[in-house]
């Protein structure tokens, strides 16, 4: 069978679907996830929070604001997940230590290294890999407008002893499980949650007061570098932004960029 | 946000990078651990199955690793969709070749010499994916000479663009094509001669 480079093109960016055994070769490498597959989900999202919570970006804010429809996307995608990982009854597993694959118990001792990010740091032979994500940007600007700094001092500035982000983290990660939560318990990496939460019974509650209400208040809009109006809001106190929770949006709710915000 | 929401029920399954991904990537890069998860579901069965061609039944804890470094280092990646597949690739293919280095306590093994020893052990190369067929194809593919099954895995099966994959591979993407083109060509013939995906070749 001969076959353009047209035709090899398209069967390289997928977009031929079947035909034949070529195809379905390809077909075949690029199917759908299988919930095996995923085992690692939980691991790879309490590492993740717990990374966040260790060492916040200054930059964390800035990019909310244009990704809310990304974060409502992943939370969906994230449902749908869940629902089918339930119907699979594999993937999940892994969480609790207790599947008897191999791999299971390598995954908890992922789960629990991760607790301390400074023990999984860069070998030297990962040269390679830290030129990709840019290094240089290290210290990215948070954006130059005047008590932009008071918002990276504290990611939760509107609400004094609110919950760190890795307790969201960890939340967003519970929640997506829709099984019964002992096993969830059983992971030490939700320990810190549990305890957070006053008991494994209050963590479904706990979670779900917290995700509501972190997410509407979040002080994204007030440090966008495309908001320089932000700047000029008059704030009550403007020698001490560190400890004047900058959040103009209720100081002075005109100026708001986006003052219906979702009630969810 | 400008994205439309364009046709995206399939998204993951195409090359092309779906628009709403590059918001959800924003949104992790920015903290956001659900959005996180979602990029974890979008990518980890592309890594994974890249993964497995290279260490076979391994790939599971060599991904899991990466994830690890993936999870923090995403503060400081910058880039799009397309981009942070080619990161978490180059990841994913730098942790696997640490793990045979390690594994078969051979420094200087090239990728040519790990891609034969696999070749000598075809059943166990690929299990990490309980599909049959996946795991066959993969196989199949793992079986092309080096240089065209990692341009045939970075392109189909990691989802990268040419110029992205030689980027990994450090070759131009002229050359990506011609070395995938090369082994989509071999993979067809033994696909004719074996007629079954199951049965893995060493022709070429």
């Amino acid at each position: 069978m001969r076959r353009s480079r047209a035709h090899l093109d398209d069967l390289l960016d997928g977009r031929v679907s079947s035909g034949d055994p070529l195809a379905d070769l390809v077909a075949a490498v690029r199917a759908p996830a299988r919930p095996t597959e995923l085992a690692g989900l939980d691991a790879a999202m309490v590492a993740f929070a717990s990374a966040a919570s260790v060492a916040p970006s200054p930059e964390e804010k800035s990019p909310m604001l244009k990704s809310v429809a990304g974060r409502l996307l992943a939370l969906k995608i994230l449902a749908i997940a869940a629902g089918t990982a339930a119907a699979g009854g594999v993937a999940y597993a892994a969480v609790s230590g207790n599947l008897d694959h191999p791999n299971a118990s390598g995954h908890s001792a992922v789960a629990s290294d991760s607790s301390a990010p400074g023990s999984s740091a860069p070998g030297s032979s990962e040269g390679d890999d830290s030129s990709a994500p840019g290094g240089s940007e290290s210290d990215e600007p948070s954006g130059s407008a005047p008590g932009s700094g008071s918002e990276s001092d504290e990611p939760s500035g509107s609400e004094s002893g609110s919950p760190s982000p890795s307790l969201r983290g960890l939340c967003t990660a519970w929640l997506a499980h829709p099984q019964n939560d002992t096993k969830l318990s059983t992971n030490p990496a939700y320990s810190v949650l549990v305890t957070a939460a006053g008991g494994i019974d209050s963590v479904n509650g706990y979670c779900t007061t917290l995700l509501a209400s972190a997410h509407p208040s979040h002080p994204t809009h007030p440090t966008h570098p495309s908001h320089p109006t932000n700047a000029h809001v008059k704030s009550p106190n403007p020698h001490k932004p560190t400890t004047k929770p900058a959040h103009p949006s209720q100081a002075h709710n005109t100026k708001s960029p986006n003052p219906h915000k979702p009630s969810h | 946000m400008s994205s439309p929401a364009g046709p995206g029920h399939d998204a993951a399954a195409a090359s092309s990078r779906p628009p709403e991904l590059d918001d959800v990537l924003a949104a992790a890069r920015a903290g956001d651990t659900a959005a996180f998860g979602a990029l974890y579901r979008e990518t980890q069965p592309r890594l994974l199955r890249y993964a497995s061609s290279l260490v076979g039944q391994d790939a599971e804890d060599v991904t899991a690793e990466a994830w690890l470094q993936i999870a923090r280092d995403l503060p400081r990646f910058s880039g799009d969709v397309m981009g942070f597949r080619g990161w978490t690739a180059t990841i994913v293919r730098n942790r696997a070749f640490d793990h045979l280095r390690a594994l078969q306590r051979r420094p200087t093994t090239t990728l040519e010499e790990f891609f034969l020893d696999r070749a000598a052990e075809p059943d166990t190369a690929v299990t990490a994916t309980d599909n049959l067929a996946t795991s066959a194809a993969l196989r199949l593919i793992a079986s092309l000479p080096a240089d065209q099954a990692e341009a045939v895995l970075l392109r189909v099966v990691v989802g990268l663009d040419a110029t992205t994959a030689g980027e990994i591979l450090g070759k131009r993407a002229g050359a990506v094509r011609v070395a995938a083109h090369r082994g989509l060509k071999n993979l067809a013939k033994m696909l004719e001669a074996h007629d079954s995906l199951g049965t893995a070749s060493e022709d070429d």
